[in-house]
């Protein structure tokens, strides 16, 4: 297969996860994950230098499976959090999405990302970059790792998943 | 004098009965809703709450070597704290005397000669002036010459067990006075190994819309923990459920909130506006800190030090720094920027030469918890702000009703837990389900005080009148 069509189908996913988020289709992100995916928000540790190693610095958000977004999705899903009472109106934008490395069974995605979040006549924005880490074969890929990095850390207020 | 508080006649600073009502006799304190949307009250605050006395700065780790430098606020001063090739530690106004120019931009770093950006004024890492460009040719009057041209130090500059603080005025008291026995509280954070304590790398910070106290009174409050964190709770169960499932896996474990409520709890409120509060852990073996509990009963820290390690207790140090420990430390620095915008920034607190897979642990814990992404900070920011966008209730009266709750269990002086580890509140409230309300008052008798001082009344006069 070529990389343009592995790049299309990098490409088809990262947006069909953003459309998930934006149209609140939670069980449809949820199946994009692999059940042992890492999901990773690094934060800073100065002007220049996200955190590297989530063993021994701090991250905004670190999971080592699918277990911690199911969680987010039960809680967003709840009614009982007083911080998704009304849940805000999202829109992802993606682009300058790259192929960095391809395997028979595995992709390496960059892209640059911004999310505008709006809720109670207040809009915000987040944005930074992704780096995915795709499984599975060619036609069927599954997101085994997902690092992003906020770039605009600190955040109005808070964020969750579905804003970045 | 700072001259941008011309607000000499404002109720605050003249008629305490604006926004409170303090009568113990009658159980009585009630805290008016201005206290958190008045504007011009704003500013007294920054000058009589923040400026005038000791604040927060940094941990000694976070500047470790000779010329690193550290910056941030004392109220709405721009500060460096450097260190310089003595190794000492001292804390400036970071802005050039020549034109006010801020001088350190990064948030930290070493810079043995720092250059002013505007016109090249050169400072070492001591805060002397080392060169003014052009200065022999320039025509200086001898009166410039005669003048200092050092960067402005701070009144003063203070450690305690690592944690360094700094105040603009220097007749302030003691910084040893100031904490007085808030000082076995921050012992249990400090004394956690042997070889010291340290912050971990990774800041987070974010931006309220709410008024600053408002954290300080969420970090006092137990009585939130069942309603506000009912998911976080039901979160943590969930993994205990599954981790038994799976024997052994090595999920994710947090405090009890629940089980935490209803365990004896309590409250402590001391001199100069600190309070305390302390619960009790059922589950304080899933703490990181566990695995030393017994490297720190052999290397001989006081056993009841130990004990209170693994206590969830939070240490509210007047005005600007929450010590938080619920399943992991956490410091927490509040920066308020408006009277309805907030910015807090927070650290991660860790024991030195703490193993791996406690190391992990307690990163986890954290970000479970204190980040605003994570599963409970956001929902109490989230109340912050629905106090604002409430309008603080303006239809519902100008009195907020909390401050109630314990009115009838709080003691004066030290209770029985108190009196065993050598400590002497002003105030105790200790019980089972009490999750009293009443310490929050320590901390605006305090605010209060300041207020008075700074309109010609002593602290000492104002504490009298109210009693």
């Amino acid at each position: 297969m070529s990389r343009i069509e592995l790049l299309d189908q990098a490409q088809r996913l990262l947006f069909d996860e953003a459309a998930a988020l934006d149209q609140r289709r939670w069980d449809d992100w949820l199946a994009l994950y692999t059940e042992d995916c890492e999901f990773w928000v690094p934060a800073w540790k100065s002007e220049d230098v996200p955190t590297g190693d989530p063993g021994s610095e701090v991250s905004l958000v670190y999971y080592d499976s699918r277990a911690g977004l199911e969680e987010r999705v039960w809680r967003i899903q709840s009614a009982a959090a007083p911080a998704h009472r009304v849940l805000p109106r999202t829109c992802h934008a993606i682009s300058n999405v790259r192929l960095l490395d391809a395997a028979a069974d595995s992709l390496a995605v960059h892209a640059t990302w911004r999310v505008d979040s709006y809720k109670e006549k207040t809009a915000t924005s987040l944005f930074g970059y992704y780096d995915y880490r795709l499984a599975g074969q060619p036609g069927a890929w599954r997101i085994a790792r997902k690092k992003i990095t906020l770039v605009s850390d600190c955040v109005p207020s808070y964020f969750d998943l579905y804003q970045v | 004098m700072d001259m941008r508080v011309t607000e000499a006649a404002h109720p605050a600073l003249t008629d305490p009965g604006r926004y409170f009502v303090d009568r113990p006799a009658e159980r009585r304190f009630n805290v008016h809703r201005d206290l958190f949307r008045d504007t011009a009250l704003f500013e007294l605050e920054m000058a009589h709450v923040f400026e005038a006395s000791w604040v927060y700065l940094c941990h000694e780790s976070q500047l470790p070597n000779a010329h690193d430098y550290y910056t941030t606020h004392i109220g709405r001063t721009p500060v460096v704290v450097m260190r310089g090739a003595d190794g000492a530690l001292r804390g400036f106004v970071n802005a050039c005397p020549h034109r006010g120019t801020r001088l350190y931009t990064a948030r930290a770093g070493n810079s043995q000669v720092q250059m002013c950006p505007y016109h090249a004024w050169c400072f070492d890492s001591a805060g002397r002036c080392v060169k003014i460009k052009d200065q022999p040719q320039a025509g200086y009057a001898a009166a410039f010459d005669q003048q200092s041209h050092d960067l402005k130090r701070l009144g003063r500059l203070a450690s305690y067990q690592g944690f360094v603080f700094g105040a603009l005025p220097a007749d302030v008291p003691a910084l040893e006075d100031y904490l007085g026995d808030t000082r076995f509280f921050i012992d249990t954070f400090a004394e956690q190994s042997a070889q010291g304590m340290e912050i971990l790398p990774g800041e987070v910070s974010y931006v309220f819309r709410a008024n600053w106290k408002l954290q300080v009174e969420n970090t006092m409050d137990i009585y939130h923990l069942t309603t506000v964190h009912s998911t976080f709770a039901k979160i943590v169960q969930q993994r205990g459920a599954r981790e038994a499932a799976a024997a052994g896996a090595d999920q994710v474990r947090a405090v009890n909130l629940g089980a935490l409520s209803s365990q004896e709890q309590g409250t402590y409120t001391f001199p100069h506006g600190h309070t305390v509060f302390w619960g009790t852990d059922p589950l304080r073996e899933n703490r990181a800190l566990w695995a030393m509990r017994p490297d720190l009963l052999a290397r001989g820290v006081d056993p009841h030090r130990v004990e209170w390690m693994f206590r969830p207790r939070v240490l509210n140090f007047f005005p600007n720094i929450q010590f938080v420990d619920s399943a992991c430390m956490q410091l927490r620095v509040i920066r308020p920027l408006a009277a309805d915008r907030t910015e807090m920034t927070m650290f991660c607190l860790a024991p030195r030469g703490e193993p791996a897979a406690g190391r992990r642990r307690r990163l986890r814990q954290y970000e479970d918890f204190f980040n605003a992404s994570g599963i409970a900070t956001p929902d109490d920011v989230a109340c912050y702000e629905d106090i604002h966008a409430g309008g603080l209730g303006d239809a519902q009266g100008e009195w907020i009703q909390g401050f109630a709750r314990g009115m009838e269990k709080a003691i004066d002086g030290p209770d029985a837990h108190a009196r065993d580890i050598g400590i002497r509140p002003l105030e105790s409230c200790s019980g089972v389900e009490i999750q009293d309300e009443t310490v929050f008052r320590g901390f605006y008798r305090e605010w209060l005080a300041r207020m008075q001082a700074a309109g010609g009344t002593p602290a000492r006069a104002a504490r009298q009148a109210r009693a």
